[in-house]
């Protein structure tokens, strides 16, 4: 393989930006890495080339371990988006530099130059100094600087980012063309999708330093995994529908899934998220019909055209669908107060000739395919009120959410609409700041738990985030949890609005433990936390055989290992409040992870036991409270 | 001269009474404390004919301040091209704490006055200074003596260079060194090859000002070189002194040189401009 990356980690005043990148590119592929700006995808490449340190990991290039070497010795060849050829330099000495620097006789030297100016379509201007040609022609220079010490490895970070089209298809096709003969194995950066598509052997997509997925074009595109990567690449429609024993339902119709949906370890999807799944379809997906009679494919109802624009080879519809019971719409996104759905279609031009449709008619909408995601993406609502403490749980909630990638609804409950509550959002807004990867506020007049159980049960979300003032917290948090179905995050006002790492995850040994292992799970994945499971049994038990607690705490490590979080497993005997303390000491951890008490019979769930206890006594500690599935039936 | 630019509407333009009133007061400034001194010095200088302007240059103390005037851009011009290299490159390649310290500090010898600077060294180095008495036992001489000369130029102009290249280097980046790194050339090969070309007419134009400065500095040489006729005078001073003396033919005719050495550093100025395109 010629390039392997092993987790892979840049770390700029400790925040990640790249965060453990595992890739393998082969010989000869052109592997293109996709992502918006800050993505972390040039920090990536120019680790790999070595103009940049590495926090963690390693680099391999065709076997050999780099991660130590000088960018001289690595045997890359680099092009960079400001082309970076010497000025003082003509054309024919900048592509000699690197033969001319290895002291190349001339002759060779000469020799090599013409034949890389022909390959690059320059043949004949070697005399030329860059100011004086066009600023494509000077990344053809460039191109063929960067080869002419014949590289193992071309690397191009944004070649064309400041080109204008019409050049940047020309270089495409060169770039193509050069590697294919060349079979040099290629790693080329870009934002541009359409750019990716057209390059790529095989691509990746990163977002906030993290590499989502990773596949052939069609794959990624088709088949995504994440609701990222579905909604980044192409256009996308992307609902949220209820999965059944016969497939998943969305409104009216039932798909039945094909073996690429079914989640890929039963035990890491919890059960509450196992109901809802996102659907995937994509416009070119989307039929329309003026009757339900002939269609040959599942109808999702009656739309009505909202927007028509012609896109030359196709011509592109927005539909606009009556909202449909349990289903929620991801991507387009909706306006806030609507329940409507939109679609978005394409179709060609033939067809829009057969069946003309203007602004405002009326069409039947079907659906040929749809694609389950395997992974359900998460959902935050973070509370605020301007206190102190929400604004240390927007800044961690935020945190976590831009990590996880999880969609964000900031909700400022007591508050009427008006220019306060306006100001308050903003602030939040700003407080949070960019990079989540949805983000919705709005406020109500009810008190915090009634407003709570009014959006929740509109929108059904993951993980409330809730900052805990010292004295009453207590009562706010039961009411919070108990408004729905949700896990909740309590952030003291002194916590610290980086992610945590090491995380104290307490069980109880049976199902409602495995719950809680396996939500704490999904979330500390994304964070690259380390976890310690902690089983805590009355000194009385210290005599007994701990086989299964044994049993359940080693199944509970693998699940986390299994999800990539390195993990320890503990045993103490004692006092429960006494015994988390001490092991909080004596870990470090930053993070408790508890399983939330059983609902009594009005619902109500009393915190008033081990979380009433423990919680004065966790100055600047977040404390994440998990209910179980039988909690939430 | 006041016609309004290509392109640009009438509206966009200040009055025609406006531009002429901006220029004519440039223009009448500059003529009157520029252009007409120098003509007036050239005039005095050979006032009473060439045969007393050679004469004042010939003689053996002006020819001695002009040695030594020599002699201390030779060693201060030097040092300060390493000194504003180095440190422009620290500035604009690194990062580190206490850089906007550093940038300060280097523009200090500008913002305190010449005079200042040269007390300094002799509160360091004179005879009841700092170091005196060690200098004093090791029969070692510097203030008033040539040593000391040579420290307050290179401090009075030590900001010469570094200032030129600062903004050139940070403007221009390190994309064409990585580019050179990564061809494989070695840390000399790319400061030689890529880093030194890049920045040559800044370097150079900040060569020509340290140098215009170093033979021009009166305020702290004065201070620290004890006016010894043939031994510490260097031109400036020496212009002074003849001055002093109602010597007024030998003191233009040796300012005369240092107006033509103006005026050579700056055809050599206005050459490298037109060269980068400033």
């Amino acid at each position: 393989m010629s390039i392997v990356l092993e987790d892979l980690t840049k770390r700029y005043a400790g925040h990640p930006v790249v965060n453990a990148v595992s890739l393998t590119v082969g010989d000869g592929e052109l592997f293109v890495l996709l992502g918006s700006s800050g993505s972390g995808k040039s920090t990536l490449l120019r680790m790999i080339a070595g103009l940049t340190e590495v926090d963690a990991g390693r680099v391999m290039l065709h076997g050999r371990d780099v991660t130590e070497l000088p960018p001289a010795r690595r045997g890359v060849g680099f092009v960079f988006q400001s082309y970076a050829l010497f000025p003082s330099l003509s054309v024919a000495e900048n592509v000699e530099f690197a033969l001319a620097v290895r002291g190349t006789p001339k002759t060779a030297r000469r020799r090599r130059r013409d034949e890389l100016l022909e390959l690059v379509g320059l043949a004949g201007l070697g005399g030329r100094m860059p100011r004086q040609l066009s600023g494509g022609q000077q990344q053809r220079v460039a191109l063929a600087r960067a080869l002419a010490h014949q590289p193992e490895v071309l690397l191009l970070d944004e070649p064309f980012g400041a080109l204008d089209a019409k050049v940047r298809a020309d270089l495409r096709r060169t770039i193509r063309e050069i590697q294919r003969e060349l079979g040099v194995t290629t790693l080329f950066v870009t934002h541009d999708q359409e750019e990716a598509f057209e390059l790529a052997d095989r691509l990746a997509v990163l977002s906030f330093g993290r590499l989502l997925e990773a596949g052939p074009p069609e794959e990624l595109y088709l088949r995504p995994e994440t609701e990222f990567v579905a909604t980044f690449l192409g256009t996308a429609n992307l609902l949220v529908g209820e999965a059944t024993p016969q497939g998943v339902r969305v409104g009216p119709v039932c798909f039945p899934l094909g073996t690429h949906a079914e989640p890929r370890s039963a035990d890491i999807v919890d059960t509450t998220a196992a109901r809802r799944v996102q659907v995937l379809f994509r416009p070119e997906d989307v039929a329309v019909r003026d009757s339900a009679e002939e269609a040959s494919f599942p109808l999702l109802g009656q739309a009505v055209v909202d927007q028509r624009a012609f896109i030359g080879s196709f011509e592109r519809l927005r539909l606009r669908l009556p909202a449909l019971p349990g289903v929620r719409a991801i991507a387009p996104v909706v306006h806030f107060g609507s329940d409507s759905i939109w679609i978005e279609a394409t179709r060609s031009q033939d067809q829009a000739r057969r069946f003309p449709l203007q602004t405002g008619d009326t069409t039947w909408v079907g659906v040929r395919r749809v694609h389950a995601l395997v992974h359900p993406g998460l959902r935050f609502l973070l509370l605020t009120d301007g206190s102190a403490p929400s604004r240390a749980a927007l800044a961690l909630g935020g945190e976590l959410a831009r990590l996880a990638h999880a969609r964000v609804a900031v909700l400022a409950p007591g508050t009427e609409p008006g220019e306060e509550a306006d100001r308050r959002l903003q602030e939040a807004r700003e407080q949070l700041g960019s990079g989540v990867a949805s983000l919705e506020s709005r406020t109500s007049g009810e008190a915090t738990p009634a407003a709570v159980a009014e959006e929740t049960s509109r929108r059904p979300c993951d993980l409330v985030v809730l900052g805990t003032a010292p004295r009453d917290g207590l009562k706010l948090a039961e009411d919070v949890i108990s408004a729905g179905q949700h896990h909740l995050l309590l952030v003291p006002p002194e916590a610290p609005g980086r992610a945590p790492e090491r995380w104290l995850i307490c069980v109880a040994v049976g199902e409602p433990g495995k719950a809680d292992v396996s939500f704490a799970g999904r979330l500390a994945r994304h964070l690259r936390a380390e976890a310690t499971i902690l089983t805590v049994l009355p000194e009385a038990a210290r005599l007994d055989d701990g086989a299964q607690t044994e049993r359940f705490l080693a199944s509970s490590a693998r699940t986390l290992a299994r999800m990539g979080i390195p993990v320890t497993t503990r045993i103490r005997y004692g006092g429960v409040r006494a015994e988390i303390l001490g092991q909080l000491r004596d870990g470090g951890h930053d993070l408790l992870v508890v399983g939330s008490p059983l609902p009594g019979k009005d619902g109500e769930i009393e915190l008033k036991g081990v979380v009433g206890r423990l919680l004065p006594e966790l100055p600047g500690l977040p404390l994440l409270i998990v209910r179980s599935p039988e909690a939430s039936s | 001269m006041s016609v309004p630019r290509a392109g640009r509407p009438r509206a966009l333009n200040e009055p025609r009474w406006v531009r002429g009133l901006l220029i004519g007061t440039a223009l009448a400034f500059l003529g009157f404390f520029l252009f007409v001194p120098l003509v007036l010095v050239f005039y005095e200088a050979f006032k009473d004919g060439v045969a007393t302007y050679l004469a004042a240059i010939r003689e053996p103390v002006a020819l001695a301040a002009v040695r030594l005037t020599l002699l201390v851009a030779f060693i201060a011009v030097p040092v300060n091209f390493l000194f504003g290299l180095a440190a422009a490159w620290a500035i604009a390649k690194f990062r580190f704490r206490g850089k906007n310290v550093l940038i300060t500090l280097i523009d200090l010898p500008f913002s305190v006055s010449p005079v200042i600077s040269g007390m300094m060294f002799v509160l360091l180095f004179g005879a009841h200074g700092f170091f005196g008495p060690w200098l004093q036992s090791h029969d070692l001489k510097i203030i008033f003596a040539v040593p000391g000369i040579v420290l307050a130029t290179m401090f009075v102009t030590s900001p010469m260079v570094a200032r030129e290249l600062i903004p050139l280097m940070q403007a221009q980046g390190s994309d064409e060194e990585e580019a050179a790194l990564t061809l494989g050339a070695s840390g000399w090969q790319t400061f030689f090859r890529v880093s030194l070309p890049k920045i040559r007419w800044g370097l150079l134009y900040g060569v020509v000002l340290c140098n215009a400065r170093a033979m021009g500095e009166f305020g702290a040489v004065s201070v620290v070189s004890g006016h010894v006729r043939g031994l510490t005078n260097t031109m400036p001073l020496h212009v002074e002194i003849l001055y002093n003396e109602y010597q007024f033919s030998a003191a233009f005719a040796v300012a005369s040189l240092l107006a033509l050495l103006a005026l050579v550093t700056l055809a050599i100025k206005s050459a490298i401009e037109w060269r980068t395109g400033r």
